[in-house]
């Protein structure tokens, strides 16, 4: 888990502000071989301290960084691999929330060691209209707050995504479930260029 | 035995195929005639147009009726994705053929443009391609690690052989190419070189003079020798030359004195100029019926004792006593 958020953080700045400014992040808080590998744990106080220091250089609270990289896991242009994982979870967005409090155990049988608190839904009345997402954590709010609002763009969902005003849970108003196209998702697509 | 009517079969069954008793196609799941494309499937005669390769001989619709229950692989038209699946018996005498992708077929599913809608909602191909995507995912990223550490690694044994202050081999990369050459055929030649005079510079102008002196020996080493000749650094003032598929003497001897009076130049350090010369005893692998490294360094030192005791900036061979050949003790020239 660990790894795979160091790596999302340090593909978010690379691609966003460049790979010189990774480059002195990772020198700054000394991320061993200047870079996260997914299949490896680091200690937690050296992600804390790449998070600060990311949210530092690029000018954002460490909340609107996180909710940049939530955006950036699922919308980023190059390597879409994440993006198809999370597409698998439902055929539309409103199958994909109905389908979150399934996601923490399918994201550990695919990645092993990926360790997502548990996801907890509620619906809106009237039916359809949303959801009030709770995670058992609530530091990851900022985070899936991006997700959400990115995999509402991927499937062409108009929705409002926000954190509750108490910041432990996320406010999901369904608002134009057919707005606009969803991004392509054709079964089986990761499989062959997975090589790349 | 009645037959769910075609809602129900489209919605549980999208890839079904529905025949009349004598294997003509009444009609077929939505899944299936998308996977066939132009391929027209209803009317046509079963066994044709999905061939069953395993089991053997089903070739009849006698034969897929009493196939029943089993597990049946079929292919779809020619070069088409493998499919498994199962026939059961119709209350008409018809056969319904429920199908599905097989494992292999599941990774030239892209082609068919599915999406998670074209199967039923228990049907679990979409978590299985869901798996086998995050498989992928994985075992590329294990090979790029492992990519990784290894260039870490090479890198790391690379610097283990190496003395930093010369970038020669040192005593452990010396070993290593040692063990190569007693592994080989060829002869080989073994040189040790002590440095006459070098302690007395180090004395008089300090370290860094000492260090830039032995930095310029080693290139110095490097410039007479040959490009296959391997030098080493195996301690303060102590170099080790490894002559391959070389051991003739007179070439040795011819070398040695080039590499005394290479050294011998003054080398300029700073403001002062220092002298020195060198000190060097060999030992030939055609010397030993076994030849073994660690005997041949110490009897390269023993000779480069001998040169010492002879008056120094001077070469000697190795006299074996008990060696294979009769030959005569051959000393080499004066530096």
């Amino acid at each position: 888990m660990r790894g795979l958020l160091g790596r999302a953080m340090q593909a978010f700045v690379i691609e966003s502000y460049g790979a010189a400014l990774w480059d002195d992040i990772a020198r700054r808080c000394d991320v061993p071989g200047g870079g996260f590998e997914i299949l490896l744990s680091y200690p937690p106080d050296l992600l804390d301290r790449v998070e600060d220091e990311v949210a530092r250089r690029i000018d954002r609270t460490r909340a609107e960084m996180l909710e940049d990289l939530g955006v950036h896991i699922v919308a980023r242009p190059h390597g879409d691999a994440v993006r198809r994982l999370l597409r698998f979870s439902g055929a539309r967005f409103g199958d994909f929330i109905e389908n979150l409090p399934d996601l923490p155990e399918r994201l550990r049988l695919a990645v092993p060691g990926l360790d997502l608190p548990p996801l907890d839904l509620a619906a809106v009345a009237p039916p359809g209209a949303g959801w009030i997402v709770t995670p058992g954590d609530p530091r990851i709010v900022p985070l899936l707050v991006g997700v959400l609002r990115a995999m509402a763009d991927e499937h062409g969902t108009l929705a409002l995504v926000e954190a509750t005003r108490d910041r432990r849970g996320i406010d999901v108003s369904l608002l134009c479930a057919e707005h606009g196209a969803a991004r392509d998702f054709a079964l089986g697509g990761g499989l062959r260029g997975a090589a790349r | 035995m009645t037959v769910l009517d075609r809602a129900a079969r489209d919605t549980l069954m999208p890839m079904h195929v529905l025949a009349d008793p004598d294997g003509r196609i009444l009609s077929t799941g939505p899944t299936l005639a998308r996977i066939a494309g132009e391929m027209q499937l209803a009317g046509r005669d079963l066994l044709s147009v999905l061939p069953v390769s395993r089991p053997a001989g089903i070739v009849s619709a006698a034969d897929l009726r009493a196939a029943s229950g089993r597990l049946l692989w079929l292919r779809l038209g020619l070069g088409g994705p493998e499919l498994r699946g199962v026939v059961v018996e119709t209350g008409e005498g018809g056969m319904l053929l429920d199908l599905a992708l097989s494992l292999p077929a599941l990774s030239g599913i892209d082609a068919l443009g599915l999406s998670a809608d074209d199967f039923a909602p228990t049907d679990r191909t979409p978590d299985t391609l869901y798996l086998l995507e995050a498989k992928s995912l994985l075992s590329s990223e294990a090979a790029r690690l492992i990519a990784r550490i290894e260039d870490a690694r090479v890198t790391a044994e690379a610097q283990a052989g190496t003395d930093p202050l010369t970038s020669l081999r040192n005593r452990r990369g010396l070993d290593a190419v040692l063990a190569r050459l007693r592994e080989g055929a060829a002869p080989f030649a073994v040189t040790m070189l002590d440095l006459d005079g070098f302690k007395a510079v180090n004395d008089r102008l300090g370290h860094a003079a000492g260090d830039a002196l032995l930095v310029e020996t080693a290139s110095r080493l490097l410039g007479v020798t040959r490009g296959d000749d391997i030098v080493a650094r195996t301690g303060g003032d102590e170099f080790v030359v490894v002559f391959p598929d070389l051991a003739a003497r007179d070439t040795l001897a011819d070398i040695a004195a080039r590499i005394i009076a290479a050294l011998e130049l003054p080398v300029v350090l700073g403001d002062d100029r220092a002298r020195i010369s060198a000190s060097l005893g060999t030992a030939l692998s055609t010397d030993y019926v076994l030849p073994d490294p660690a005997r041949m360094i110490a009897d390269a030192d023993r000779a480069l004792y001998a040169a010492k005791e002879g008056g120094r900036a001077r070469h000697v061979f190795h006299t074996p006593r008990h060696g294979r050949s009769a030959r005569k003790p051959v000393e080499g020239p004066d530096g």
